[in-house]
């Protein structure tokens, strides 16, 4: 249950502040002026605040995510109208709960840069505080590609960015300070690479896609042959469909877990995959394979060479061979 | 305790054991997601009887469901145990 209940009024002066949950020590020393940009942010507070009569003022536009994630809306000018900011909670220091009191409004990075990729148009920003569950989730929409993103300074946040640009994907789980959520960047090195083919003798598909899903969430790729997934998640549950004709209804493969290619030889032991006949069309005849190229996991080995210097030169041609040769998962 | 999977929609639990419908476990595959209700039956086969003891104690598993889905998504590097070498 969310709370509307708004704080009495006092005699003296308020501070215009004051909806927000500050602790009190903090309170005493807060002033107007240091922080004017929490002041253009209405607050919603979970219902857990009325036991504190602290005053709750719930956005018209606001989103409440699970309990204890404060969403704010814009209400005085900050942002412009139809413009999303959220507002994400942190930890009482002075215990466990749930508290906000953000006051540095910073512009969220709609967007993701992976070093040899370029930049990547992010689809959903999904923004997880101290709590043990619950986020909060940016989707692009027409409404309008810019959110502001009110954090507190210090504060660690983990972050889940799902982005594209034309035939790359990226599925990445960062945890991130609040200085760095202005624009996000990543090392590809960090990222499993994941490209996608058909089996030999697959009849040719006009059209086909893959389903991921996540625990936080969930994504759909379009697969040509030049789609790659980079992700830096291990274990997805995976799903994929197709049709051989336009207005065809779709192929459906189940959904199953999956492990991400470098845990190749684990996932080989996995059954396969599981037909539905939700279309209406068995889907026999095609498969769909993953093919992994870590580089997380070559780039360790090459470190492990580095680090042992000359005796890397005596590494046998087999070695070699498995080191460059790309995992492949059957789906 | 014994645990028995019917064609029936209901579920039952009793001392004796749960009787769960089949197609709760058929019908999802989602790795996250369990059986419907088996949580409440559970408790009634550890001799819960409906009242809010029991209410709190479900709604504490559920919970626990819920932390365990958040707790992978915290780790990307999570993989599950039966898939561990």
């Amino acid at each position: 249950m969310l709370s509307t209940r708004r704080q009495p009024q006092r005699s003296r002066p308020r501070c215009r502040h004051a909806n927000d949950t500050l602790p009190d020590p903090a309170r005493r020393s807060h002033r107007c002026s240091p922080c004017p940009d929490a002041a253009a942010l209405a607050t919603a507070h979970h219902g857990r605040d009325r036991r504190r009569g602290r005053a709750s003022h719930l956005a018209p536009q606001g989103v409440m995510d699970p309990p204890g994630l404060g969403v704010a809306h814009d209400s005085l000018g900050e942002v412009a109208p139809g413009r999303l900011a959220l507002r994400v909670g942190e930890r009482d220091p002075a215990g466990q709960r749930p508290t906000v009191y953000s006051r540095r409004a910073l512009p969220l990075g709609i967007g993701l840069a992976i070093a040899g990729h370029g930049k990547l148009e992010v689809d959903e920003i999904g923004i997880r505080s101290i709590l043990r569950e619950g986020q909060v989730t940016w989707r692009r929409s027409s409404a309008g590609d810019d959110a502001r993103l009110v954090v507190s300074p210090g504060q660690t946040y983990r972050v889940r960015v799902l982005a594209k640009n034309r035939t790359t994907y990226a599925a990445v789980w960062l945890e991130r300070p609040a200085r760095e959520l202005r624009s996000l960047s990543l090392d590809a090195s960090a990222l499993t690479r994941c490209s996608f083919r058909w089996r030999d003798g697959t009849p040719p598909r006009k059209s086909a896609g893959i389903s991921l899903i996540y625990p936080d969430g969930s994504q759909e790729l379009s697969v040509t042959d030049t789609t790659v997934l980079l992700t830096n998640r291990r274990f997805v549950e995976l799903g994929y469909w197709s049709s051989r004709r336009m207005r065809e209804r779709r192929s459906v493969v189940e959904r199953e877990p999956r492990l991400a290619p470098s845990h190749t030889a684990l996932a080989r032991r996995l059954p396969s995959g599981r037909k539905s006949t939700r279309g209406r069309r068995r889907c026999f005849g095609h498969r769909l394979e993953v093919v992994g190229h870590d580089a997380r996991r070559r780039t360790d080995a090459q470190g492990a060479a580095e680090r042992q210097g000359s005796q890397a030169v005596g590494r046998s041609p087999a070695s070699e061979r498995r080191r460059s040769t790309p995992a492949t998962v059957c789906a | 305790m014994r645990l028995n999977w019917w064609l029936n929609n209901g579920a039952v639990g009793g001392y004796g054991g749960i009787t769960m419908p089949i197609a709760g476990m058929t019908d999802d595959f989602g790795f996250y997601s369990h059986p419907w209700a088996i949580s409440h039956e559970l408790l009634h086969g550890l001799g819960y009887g409906h009242g809010p003891d029991m209410d709190r104690v479900d709604h504490l598993i559920q919970q626990r469901f819920r932390r365990y889905q958040w707790f992978v998504a915290d780790h990307p590097a999570f993989v599950p145990e039966a898939l561990r070498s």
